[in-house]
């Protein structure tokens, strides 16, 4: 997808959440709604007249530029961060951290077995240090380890 | 007065207070290093200890803390474009580039010393106004307060650049974020979805950390190169000394401001910043470089938000109003140690008073200065391989953003707000206005209501509504015109090359 019309795609989603939350205001008491009801009606108007600069931009110009050049590297990454989030749902922090850390190490930043285990039992110590100093909180999980 | 002032230093230097500000100092750098915690966790973890303390020592550790979680969290903000607290947040707009040009040090040097700097003009700020701050606080009214939330939001023109309708447009997204939660005039709950996280809205921790470290995280991953880009770490910490002194100005005014605004309850915390930023991009020379890596992007922002600290204290310890969190905590500290926040500390209890004013000044001087020892090995770090760095980091970072309401919720906001705004950085739109938005949308909304029911139209009348407008419109104005002349210069110099 070129860069413009990922912009322009952008820019309507945007208006389609300023109207959304413009509609929803109106159903609050009078005094909750006149300020998200003016502020997003605002919003509106300028993500219109924002829209219509965008195209009129992209009927003048040739974009050529594209919106990532590297996307399908951009989904791995986010892919790595919300599979850690999911192991940390099911199995708990320590221990999705500490499985994420090492199968990341190993993998992507190819560091040999050994410095991967230092690091990820350095890792978890340090965590759990920091949770009994600092009392730290740890999301809670289906199964809990630690 | 004076002769108070010395005479408290002399309790303040006792060997064992002095030790638990080292505390304090410890605790304050590491919370201000580590993304997501704020000085109000800092308070939490400490104020079990201080139950019972002597008031001398408790404050030493608590202001300790407090005085530099703004030094501190300069490291992340610097070296990885991620906001360490709230109160850095403008950092990141010429501290990540000068990181990425490999000057990190040069950039710490010159936050860390600004910091001081500002560390100290905040105490002596209090200090002076202790006479005259009763009728100063007085005379700030709910139409003043809501005309100040608009002078900050004055700013995202500024911010804006090239693009202010897009910019506007992220300020007024970012206000409809702070509208999300409980109305201040009315029980009503907003876009909740029924959802009870939602109930208090979203925390501003979470924006900042979605909006400006999750893109951080991907783009280094995809980018497959360090901060520094391969660029040598260059420039020590003393260049960044040299180049405060040499804007010493700058230093002085950023400073003044950020002890100010720290001074109106509700509004300094996450603004001072950015307020000191803008102003300081609107009235400098030559400003195109600002956002590009400018050293005086680094230096406003860094000296205003530890002199706020200072101003912060004015009404939190005179008048009991707590202006944060943190300041808040402060308040109930007191309490446990047997005192009260009123009149009283400027009179019976005045020794109190000037302590808290020597350990501000005190930790100030020896946060910088344990920063500054750190700079060498900490700045090593925008040299690290991605693919080294960013596991761990991403690990501190949903362990940071979990700990802003201990909820689910806040590490799937800090996703869902981070790929926003992965996709705002695609797109070349300004993230900081967002920020800017969201911080005054409540203030705004509960001082225009206040405004509105108490005075009717009238409040539009007021001197101090009156003086703030034009400053705002001066504010606009210039940054039109600024804007304006900018363009026919680009315009004239196209012309010029291709004739």
């Amino acid at each position: 997808m070129k860069k413009s019309h990922a912009s322009l795609l952008f820019l309507v989603l945007v208006f389609c959440l300023f109207f959304w939350m413009m509609i929803q205001a109106q159903s609050f008491q009078e005094t909750a709604s006149y300020f998200p009801f003016y502020i997003a009606l605002l919003a509106g108007i300028l993500t219109v007249v924002a829209t219509i600069k965008q195209i009129v931009t992209l009927k003048k110009t040739k974009d050529e530029e594209l919106f990532h050049e590297n996307f399908m590297n951009v989904l791995k990454y986010v892919g790595w961060i919300v599979g850690y989030i999911v192991l940390i749902y099911v199995v708990g922090f320590v221990l999705a951290s500490m499985i994420y850390l090492f199968v990341f190490l190993l993998f992507e930043a190819r560091m040999s077995i050994l410095k991967c285990l230092v690091s990820t039992g350095a890792t978890a110590v340090l965590l759990i240090a920091m949770s009994q100093f600092m009392d730290l909180k740890w999301p809670s999980s289906l199964i809990t380890f630690f | 007065m004076i002769e108070t002032l010395f005479q408290t230093l002399e309790i303040v230097l006792d060997p064992s207070r002095i030790g638990f500000m080292f505390l304090g100092i410890m605790l304050g750098l590491t919370i201000g290093l580590l993304p997501g915690l704020s000085g109000t966790v800092g308070m939490s973890i400490l104020l079990p200890f201080v139950y019972g303390m002597d008031p001398f020592t408790g404050m030493a550790l608590l202001i300790g803390m407090i005085a530099v979680v703004h030094t501190g969290d300069t490291f992340p903000s610097v070296l990885l474009g991620i906001p360490g607290s709230s109160g850095s947040q403008a950092t990141i707009m010429d501290g990540f580039p000068l990181a990425q040009k490999g000057e990190a040090s040069r950039a710490l040097g010159a936050a860390f010393f600004c910091s001081m700097i500002g560390g100290i003009i905040g105490g002596v700020v209090l200090f002076l106004v202790i006479p005259f701050v009763r009728p100063l606080v007085l005379a700030f009214g709910s139409p003043e307060l809501f005309m100040l939330a608009l002078l900050g939001l004055s700013m995202v023109g500024i911010l804006s650049g090239k693009r202010p309708v897009i910019g506007i447009i992220a300020g007024l997204f970012g206000m409809m974020l702070g509208t999300i939660g409980s109305a201040p005039a009315v029980p009503e709950y907003r876009y909740t979805f029924d959802w009870l996280y939602l109930f208090n809205g979203i925390p501003l921790p979470l924006i900042a950390l979605g909006l400006f470290a999750f893109p951080v995280l991907i783009d280094l991953l995809v980018s497959n190169q360090s901060i520094s880009k391969g660029a040598k770490l260059s420039g020590s910490w003393l260049t960044g000394v040299k180049d405060s002194l040499s804007h010493k100005w700058l230093v002085f005014r950023s400073s003044a401001l950020g002890a100010v605004t720290g001074f109106v309850p509700g509004l300094g915390g996450s603004v001072v910043d950015w307020l000191s930023y803008g102003i300081a991009k609107q009235t400098s020379k030559k400003n195109e470089s600002f956002g590009k890596g400018d050293i005086r992007g680094v230096i406003a922002p860094e000296s205003a938000n530890n002199a706020k600290e200072g101003g912060a204290l004015i009404p939190t310890l005179m008048f009991g109003i707590p202006g944060s969190g943190t300041t808040a905590i402060l308040l109930g500290g007191l309490l446990l140690m047997g005192m009260e926040a009123g009149p009283q500390l400027v009179t019976t209890q005045l020794p109190l008073t000037m302590s808290i004013i020597w350990t501000l000044i005190i930790a100030n001087i020896f946060g910088a200065i344990a920063c500054l020892l750190l700079i060498k090995p900490i700045a090593k770090f925008s040299t690290v391989h991605p693919s080294k760095l960013v596991p761990f980091l991403a690990i501190l970072l949903i362990l940071g953003a979990y700990q802003t309401s201990n909820h689910w919720g806040d590490i799937i906001l800090f996703l869902v707000i981070g790929i926003v705004g992965w996709i705002m950085k695609q797109l070349d739109w300004p993230r900081a206005p967002i920020l800017i938005g969201f911080v005054l949308a409540l203030s705004a909304e509960r001082y225009l209501w206040i405004s509105f029911s108490r005075f009717g139209l009238e409040w539009l009348t007021r001197p101090g509504v009156i003086i703030i407008a034009v400053l705002i419109v001066a504010i606009l104005a210039s940054s039109f015109f600024l804007n304006r002349g900018k363009k026919i210069k680009t315009i004239a110099e196209d012309k010029g090359v291709k004739s």
